[in-house]
């Protein structure tokens, strides 16, 4: 019988890290070789973990978090392909690689207005205080600086479908717009609606420009407009609803990767109905009534919300109705996709209030960032935590990261988890302190004496 | 003037003695039809479910569709869960059609309101859309 194998790298506090090496489980390192004290830890610890499976196999258990922000983190964007998070707090920027969870690059001591990742993976822009930076994907490092002597405080920024144009939106309800080869601006179009919109969203498949507009010609300057506009022309397809609120409140638009599906919330960060359009027939599917909304993402097909329910995520479905389907579900008021759900899963609780989720556009991997600076990882398909990004910088407590290797897909899973967590769910074998041996590390210093798990460690093989 | 109100009055009066009528002669069943759909939800009987749509409607939707749908409206607790509080607030006869309006709310929340059609298929009512 094949051993199982895994590669174990310490991270300090201090910002120092060993290289990884791999190891099978009869060589393993002296530290954490399982001695006469350690046989008997690991025996204590196996009887633990038989006699009290569902402690840890609890995969919201949380012993100690590790940060990847100094604050709380504000926004989470992962690029095309999934292989880069951009994650924002108000002051900072940082770009985090997700196959090695490393940091790759980031950006400090500025106002963040809005950011966005460009269509071709190359680079991302974000808008500061007075000007707009292109960034690149693989360091942060700067590109090019939009300079104007103006304040610019955009309510989103986001590229056209095919990457040619940037656009932001000011809070102002002003469009402008830049040509992505120049850097030049160019007048937005359609210039009739240009001045009336407070929020706007272009459709992956380049189809659609959906906007929320206050139209002024209304004599209440309260009514807003939901509106299907071609994106090559800005031409009016279809208003999908008018509603009632202030100008000043930031309505949230999301749409599915594949285009299908519109999400909508009238207003952010308050108890709001969250209402699901079908863009290809331009009808809502459901409306469902959120307590909050802090942080609303989706899966890429549109089928799933991902949803903070303040301290973990909860996944609902939200499947595609047929006509007839539609039909019955009026008769029978279901109305709220919570009753057209399967089990509701609950993903890797948080310490903090949860303020943003990212979920990955091609794979599995849901980011969640909260208000005390923690990213936590998870995969949604097996419901379990996948560890934190874990800044040392950021941090006063250590941890511990790792490669398991999966024998289902032949993948190679990096986890990062605090000194003394719990082993996490799909681990084939993992190195950890004995119960109750765990001291947590001094503050971080500038010299090089910090070092991590102060604790008897013990090798523990978990059958899967 | 009189004779032309007289005559608006006489039509709507007409229309609405003739429209009950109507209902009371050809559309006997369909309101109880209409609340057997929601018994047999409230009841989780699938196969009664399934008999109460046209072949039309079965054909076009298939059974995998209407039983996946028909689940999301079934009770979680018979006693305690959420369940339908349905009325009947209008009811029509068009040809062979039968048009019911109801109000309807799961629960607590707000009521809805929704029309039935039902057409007359080999002497039974069965919903269509």
């Amino acid at each position: 019988m094949e051993l199982p194998k895994f590669k174990l790298a310490n991270v300090a506090a201090d910002g120092t890290a060993e290289e990884p090496q791999l190891f099978s489980v009869e060589k393993l390192p002296l530290e954490t070789t399982t001695g006469r004290r350690g046989f008997l830890g690991a025996g204590l610890t196996a009887l633990a973990l038989f006699a009290n499976r569902k402690l840890f196999s609890n995969k919201n258990y949380i012993d100690k978090d590790l940060l990847a922000h100094e604050s709380g983190i504000n926004g989470l964007y992962f690029n095309n392909t999934g292989e880069t998070l951009l994650s924002v707090t108000s002051r900072e920027l940082k770009l985090w690689s997700l196959a090695s969870r490393k940091l790759l690059g980031k950006v400090s001591d500025i106002y963040i207005n809005a950011v966005t990742m460009a269509p071709n993976n190359q680079h991302f822009s974000l808008v500061t205080e007075k000007r707009i930076e292109i960034r690149s994907l693989k360091n942060a490092s700067l590109i090019k600086s939009i300079s104007k002597d103006e304040y610019l405080e955009a309510k989103a920024l986001m590229y056209t479908p095919r990457g040619h144009q940037l656009v932001a939106l000011l809070r102002k309800r002003e469009v402008r717009c830049w040509n992505c080869d120049s850097w030049q601006e160019i007048p937005f179009f359609p210039s009739e609606i240009s001045k009336e919109i407070t929020n706007m969203l272009y459709t992956p498949d380049g189809k659609y420009l959906i906007t929320i507009e206050s139209p002024e010609s209304k004599s209440d300057y309260r009514i807003m407009q939901i509106n299907i506009r071609s994106a090559a022309n800005g031409k009016l397809i279809k208003q999908l609803r008018e509603f009632n609120k202030s100008i000043y409140v930031d309505t949230l638009l999301l749409v599915s990767n594949d285009s299908r599906r519109l999400f909508f919330i009238e207003e952010k960060n308050r108890p709001a109905a969250l209402e699901i359009w079908n863009l290809q027939t331009l009808e809502k599917d459901y409306t469902y009534k959120l307590k909050e909304n802090r942080a609303v993402a989706l899966s890429a097909d549109g089928l799933r919300v991902f949803i903070e329910a303040d301290y973990f995520i909860e996944i609902w479905q939200s499947p595609m109705l047929s006509r007839v389907q539609r039909n019955i579900a009026k008769m029978l008021a279901v109305s709220r996709y919570e009753e057209l759900k399967e089990p509701v899963i609950e993903l890797c609780k948080h310490a903090g209030m949860i303020n943003s989720i990212a979920v990955s556009p091609v794979g599995t991997i849901v980011a969640s960032g909260d208000s005390r600076g923690v990213i936590k990882l998870s995969d949604w398909t097996k419901q379990e935590c996948q560890g934190y990004l874990f800044d040392p910088r950021a941090n006063q407590s250590d941890g511990v990261s790792y490669n398991v290797y999966d024998k289902v897909t032949g993948n190679t899973i990096s986890y990062t988890m605090p000194c003394g967590s719990p082993i996490p769910s799909g681990a084939v074998c993992t190195c950890n302190c004995v119960a109750g041996t765990y001291k947590p590390p001094p503050p971080p210093s500038h010299s090089n004496d910090g070092r991590i798990c102060s604790c008897v460690p013990v090798c523990i093989c978990m059958a899967v | 003037m009189l004779v032309i109100l007289a005559a608006i009055g006489w039509m709507i009066g007409f229309n609405t003695i003739r429209n009950k009528w109507n209902f009371f002669w050809y559309g006997r069943g369909s309101v109880a039809h209409v609340k057997k759909f929601y018994s047999t939800v409230g009841d989780n009987d699938s196969t009664a479910f399934l008999q109460l749509f046209s072949a039309k409607v079965m054909q076009e939707e298939g059974r995998e569709n209407l039983i996946a749908i028909f689940r999301c409206g079934v009770p979680e607790d018979k006693w305690l869960g959420k369940h339908h509080h349905e009325e009947i607030i209008g009811k029509w006869m068009s040809g062979d059609t039968a048009v019911i309006k109801v109000a309807v709310s799961a629960g607590s929340y707000d009521k809805d309101s929704v029309l039935f059609k039902l057409l007359k298929e080999n002497g039974d009512w069965k919903i269509v859309f």
